[in-house]
């Protein structure tokens, strides 16, 4: 579910306390109200480990699964960014991260970043462009914001319209949290919604809520409910191979007998798929799906035996050795050995 | 000098999906070398990770700096099987340890490292090599003997560039000069490959001690030879010695023994 705005006069497992009309919050995270501009909606993430906002761009879908992992308790930070696309149509450009513990990681890409305060000073965490991602661990975190680059940084104090949220998902233009925000005891704010109870994370209406939310945004501002692709409009973003389940491109992928990937400079690492082939026609890293803005583009890696593709409308064409060919929906991709790659369409 | 892990005959580490294992056997050795002082090379051998890290600066900090990295490295692998994103993370948790050290060699403080992590991709185990600096991984397999790693050093980009043949980076005044590092202030940037995890396979990861006394050649000998890994690390620990032993080494070799797959 949403987490609510724990404005209201309750009690979530001691961490809001209604004394004399004001409310008292210990270490908590908050969000602002505004309803953003377009194009400034960051998807915001609380669960009691981790605190992250994602770039408007975010799918709703990818929202659903980074939930799941960041409400695994078994799951750490590394599971939380591997499973972040990085590339292709469904790639998150910026986001922030904060994980909290005995110190605080912060992981930022693009235009996400962090505004910190330790010791009373502010600093700022952004990522200068590294990729795929730009680490910092702080350690005497007092309070800390995240969220775009455009936010104006060292104002991190907590506002009485500001909402608490203590686990879920929302929309607003950054998340912040606080040690200790008893320092500033600020006045019963009108409560906008009824109370909500102890957000459980585990809890998968989140998702149901976070499409409609989407959807009555959309209507906010007066832009057209997104329609099915049209064929025209559809781009390669996915492949199966074989009866195996369909799969995603996020990352680079490598399919062979015994793939291995290139020198991976820029920290997005590959997925390899390997298939069978007994009589050795694929080649030990036959073919590179790699992941654009545009679809798919298929290289042959030099394969011995070559690289058939059967692009819908065009006929049979092989690959020369070495040679790469956009790819569109439908097309089918022969390696040998009866290993036969589909390209299909993101959903 | 950190050591975390020993040598260890054939060990069964099941895949995390349950579907199939990989037994592996490592070994491992060091020396501090005839000229230096103290042995500022960490590793750890502890699965999912084998790595080599070679500390640098003065007043014992770099030994300090190699020591975070392994520790570091060990908490990222509480699991059979990591994630190269854990990897990174740890590196750069290293990196904030390295840079909060107490004492007085905060002005320069840093390590390279380099190793294998056992990682899975779909359902299938790779070795995940990562590298910062100029300690290297190597592979032999089937009778083929490579460099896996790339160093970031001075003269890897000379050759590069082709101003200097590989030969005469041997050579080279600035064979020492590294361009990138874990600590130093600096977020680390490591370079990752994955290669396949085949019954057979053999990897090295080792600090320069190593490869700026012994040839290729010679370590590929050394390596080939069929004697087990422990005996493999030590014999090239030993041969780095009587080809002078001016600095540190250490060695780990980790053997593919046996791949159990779900499929076939």
């Amino acid at each position: 579910m949403i987490g609510g705005p724990a404005s209201a006069p309750f009690r979530v497992d001691g961490t809001a306390d209604f004394d004399g009309g004001r409310l008292f919050a210990m270490a908590g995270a908050y969000y602002s109200a505004e309803v953003p501009g377009p194009g400034a909606d960051w998807r915001l993430l609380v669960t009691e480990r981790f605190l992250a906002a994602f770039g408007p761009a975010t799918t709703v879908s990818t929202m659903s699964t980074l939930w799941r992992i960041a409400a695994d308790d078994t799951l750490g930070l590394d599971a939380l960014i591997a499973a972040i696309p990085a590339r292709g149509v469904a790639s998150v450009d910026s986001y922030a991260i904060a994980a909290l513990g005995r110190t605080t990681t912060f992981v930022v890409r693009g235009s996400g970043c962090a505004d910190v305060s330790v010791g009373g000073r502010v600093r700022r965490v952004d990522a200068r462009g590294s990729e795929p991602w730009y680490v910092a661990e702080l350690s005497g975190v007092e309070a800390f914001a995240l969220g775009p680059l455009q936010r104006s940084p060292g104002d991190l104090v907590q506002r009485p319209q500001d909402l608490r949220i203590d686990g879920g998902v929302v929309f607003g233009p950054w998340l912040g949290w606080s040690l200790d925000s008893t320092r500033a005891p600020r006045s019963l704010p009108t409560p906008v919604q009824a109370p909500t109870p102890a957000a459980d994370p585990h809890d998968t209406n989140v998702l149901g809520d976070l499409g409609r939310r989407a959807a009555s945004l959309r209507r906010h501002r007066g832009e057209p409910p997104p329609t099915a692709p049209t064929p025209e409009t559809e781009i390669a973003a996915a492949f199966r191979l074989g009866d195996r389940p369909p799969e995603r491109v996020d990352a680079p992928v490598y399919v062979g007998r015994q793939p291995r990937s290139p020198r991976i400079t820029g920290g997005i690492l590959p997925r390899l798929v390997r298939v069978d082939s007994p009589s050795r026609e694929v080649s030990a890293t036959h073919i590179e799906l790699r992941p654009t803005h545009q679809g798919l583009v298929l290289t042959d890696l030099e394969s011995t035996n070559g690289t058939v593709v059967r692009q819908p409308g065009t006929g049979v064409r092989r690959l020369e050795s070495g040679e790469s060919l956009p790819v569109v929906p439908g097309t089918l991709i022969d390696i040998g050995d009866g290993n036969v790659i589909e390209i299909l369409a993101y959903r | 000098m950190t050591e975390i892990g020993t040598s260890s005959g054939p060990r069964r580490i099941a895949l995390p999906s349950g579907a199939g294992a990989v037994v592996l056997s490592w070994g491992t050795a060091t020396d501090v070398g005839y000229r230096r002082q103290m042995n500022e090379d960490s590793y750890i051998a502890v699965p999912p990770i084998f790595a080599v890290a070679d500390g640098m600066g003065g007043h014992a900090a770099g030994d300090l700096a190699s020591d975070a990295v392994v520790n570091r490295l060990q908490t990222a692998a509480k699991d059979g099987f990591v994630t190269p994103a854990a990897i990174g993370l740890a590196l750069a948790q290293a990196s904030h340890d390295i840079a909060h050290l107490d004492g007085t060699a905060l002005t320069g403080a840093g390590t390279t490292v380099t190793g294998v992590a056992l990682t899975v991709s779909g359902d299938d185990p790779y070795f995940a090599v990562f590298n910062v600096g100029d300690s290297r991984v190597y592979r032999w397999f089937e009778g083929e003997f490579e460099q896996v790693t790339v160093d970031h050093s001075v003269v890897q980009e000379l050759v590069d560039s082709g101003a200097i043949t590989r030969r005469q980076a041997e050579t080279h005044p600035d064979s020492n000069v590294i361009t990138r590092a874990v600590g130093f202030n600096e977020p680390p940037m490591p370079d990752y490959w994955m290669l396949p995890i085949e019954p057979g396979v053999r990897m090295l990861a080792c600090s320069d001690g190593l490869t700026k006394e012994v040839s290729e050649e010679r370590i590929q000998a050394l390596v080939s030879a069929g004697s087990p890994a422990e005996a493999t690390a030590q014999a090239l620990v030993q041969e780095a010695l009587e080809s002078g032993g001016r600095d540190n080494v250490t060695v780990v070799v980790v053997d593919v023994v046996e791949v159990e797959s779900a499929r076939s």
